[in-house]
């Protein structure tokens, strides 16, 4: 058969699908359902807010843990570049990060706007210079989201920024291997950033194409910079396993970021976000609310989940430093231990603790596709030891 | 809800006209978006996209077009994380999904498409799915004609090679 053919086919059976739903659920097509559903999500929102509100409130008195109460971190605070091996980033099909190219924001703002208490201090990955200006490729978690940042220098001054942020708190989940690039213009000179970040599966990156700066083979980040006039050119980013297999490669441009713009929403896995994670991936997610069992840690009330029929328990802090600093409490095998920990509650079922980003979650059910969607999207579980007992606190989720 | 929705804005003549292009092209975008976001993301960035457009309606000299580069630019960076929790509070707390029912081998190809370099795939879902004509498409995408073609044809390469038909 023709690809011309097949195209045409499908197309129309993908519009007749749309133009003929299934009818037990017809859509409201109107403006109105626009405002519906906006004021269901804020109603959403305002509901979990409450009892999020209730357990961020229950922390403030609590003294101590590193990036409590800490305000905004300058904006070029720097790590030196690390010895270690870049971090294993893995990605997924379904992962993609949002960039700022958003139409429905104005892209003149005063600069990326990361200054935030929530920022944390960035990594420098690459530095690439082209004349007198410096570009820096930079990562930085950003209330549980990972960062990129693409930053230009003229004469070691920050003249611009821009860069993009991954969706999930778990740093370990995400990559990218190629992002959209970012354009600066510096003295009438339009330059245009090319960056990624590389999977772990990927030993090397090779860039090809008429870029004037370009890491041609490195293993992580790479970064290449092209001086332009009028459309992007085309470069070839083609990624490499270990044994040299061809992985992946892609060729650009795609539409350049323009400097200036917000920053998107930021990612942040709390409650909200991790039980859209869940449902996203096809688990059954219900019930969400307050729950009277306490909290081991040094908070208000949790919430509880009902995922797959089994009880999920929520706990979420303020910041990222927060929840680390309880989460090191926990031990292989279930318990908790240190200075954060209140209580080790005698759970009923194997105390499964997850933590990332702004969470910690406990599952104690033995569902395996729960958990495997929980080590997913939140990365192994801190208890693995940990082994079933008949206690006395237990979770429902019968009424 | 009623009197929320009249509170917020008295219905115009523009309004009605907005009421008309979305019931024209509601189904249209959604099947843009499915083809280059998957159904499960579809509706909601289709409606992010009517709500876009319904934002600047007043100042749009070609609606149809912007609402397409809106779904073309939103399905690439699809903010997933925006519409998956709002989908999320929706079926939490408002549960008014709508039911499409996509046959598999249909499904198949447009996860195929999806699965394309951005670009082509974008030029893949415009040109076939919105039967825009490659003039067109590129005003979409804000690139030249001659870019469209070199997208489409290398599209259609991996796609024949995909599915083993002819280019």
């Amino acid at each position: 058969m023709k690809i011309d053919v097949l195209l045409h086919e499908r197309a129309e059976e993908l519009r007749r699908a749309y133009r003929n739903p299934a009818p037990q659920s017809p859509p409201v097509r109107t403006r109105g359902f626009h405002i519906g559903v906006a004021v269901a999500a804020a109603l959403a929102v305002v509901l979990l807010a409450v009892p999020i509100a209730a357990f961020r409130s229950g922390a403030d008195g609590v003294p101590g843990p590193p990036g409590s109460g800490t305000p905004g971190l300058p904006l070029e605070t720097t790590v030196p570049p690390s010895t270690e091996p870049d971090p294993v980033v893995p990605i997924s099909d379904s992962e993609v990060a949002p960039e700022p190219h958003d139409l429905n924001v104005p892209l003149s703002g005063e600069g990326f706007d990361i200054e935030d208490a929530a920022a944390t201090p960035a990594r420098i990955l690459r530095t690439r210079s082209f004349g007198t200006t410096t570009f820096r490729l930079s990562e930085r978690s950003r209330e549980g989201a990972r960062c990129l940042e693409v930053t230009a220098l003229v004469n070691d001054v920050v003249h611009s920024r821009g860069g993009t942020c991954g969706l999930r708190g778990n740093p370990s989940s995400i990559a990218w291997d190629i992002e959209s690039p970012i354009r600066f213009t510096i003295d009438d000179t339009d330059l245009v950033a090319f960056f990624g970040r590389a999977g772990s599966d990927v030993a090397t990156v090779r860039v090809s194409g008429p870029v004037n700066v370009a890491d041609t083979q490195v293993s992580g980040a790479w970064l290449a910079v092209a001086k332009v006039s009028g459309e992007l050119p085309e470069i070839v980013v083609t990624s490499y396993a270990s044994d040299d297999t061809k992985l992946f490669s892609e060729a650009v441009p795609m539409e350049p970021i323009h400097t200036g713009g917000p920053l998107p929403s930021a990612t942040v896995l709390d409650a909200v976000g991790l039980l859209a994670e869940l449902q996203i991936a096809g688990a059954t997610v219900d019930q969400p609310s307050t729950t009277s069992t306490g909290s081991p840690f040094s908070l208000g009330e949790p919430v509880q989940a009902c995922v797959n029929g089994d009880p999920l328990l929520m706990f979420e802090f303020h910041e990222e430093a927060r929840r680390k600093w309880e989460s090191a409490d926990i031990t292989r095998d279930g318990r908790l231990t240190g200075p954060g920990q209140i209580v080790t509650p005698d759970w009923e079922g194997t105390p499964r603790f997850f933590a990332a980003g702004r969470l910690i979650v406990l599952y104690l059910n033995e569902d395996p596709t729960t958990i495997a969607l929980l080590t997913d999207i939140l990365g192994p579980t801190r208890s693995p030891d940990a082994v079933g007992n008949s206690g006395t606190v237990y979770l429902s989720c019968e009424n | 809800m009623k009197s929320i929705q009249a509170a917020t804005r008295n219905s115009t003549a523009q309004d009605v006209d907005f009421d008309a292009f979305y019931e024209r092209l509601f189904p249209r975008a959604v099947a843009l978006a499915h083809a280059l976001a998957g159904s499960r993301l579809a509706e909601d960035i289709a409606q992010d996209a009517f709500w876009v457009t319904y934002q600047r309606w007043d100042e749009l000299e070609s609606p149809e077009r912007w609402l397409m580069r809106v779904i073309t630019n939103r399905s690439r960076s699809a903010l997933r994380r925006s519409y998956a929790e709002a989908r999320a509070l929706k079926r939490l707390f408002a549960d008014r999904a709508t039911t499409v029912v996509v046959p598999e081998p249909v499904a198949d190809f447009w996860t195929a498409v999806k699965r394309l370099p951005h670009r082509q795939a974008q030029v893949i879902a415009l040109l076939f799915v919105e039967e825009l004509s490659t003039q067109e498409a590129a005003g979409v995408l804000e690139c030249s004609e001659a870019t469209v073609r070199v997208h489409l044809h290398r599209a259609k390469q991996r796609l024949a090679e995909r599915f083993q038909a002819e280019v």
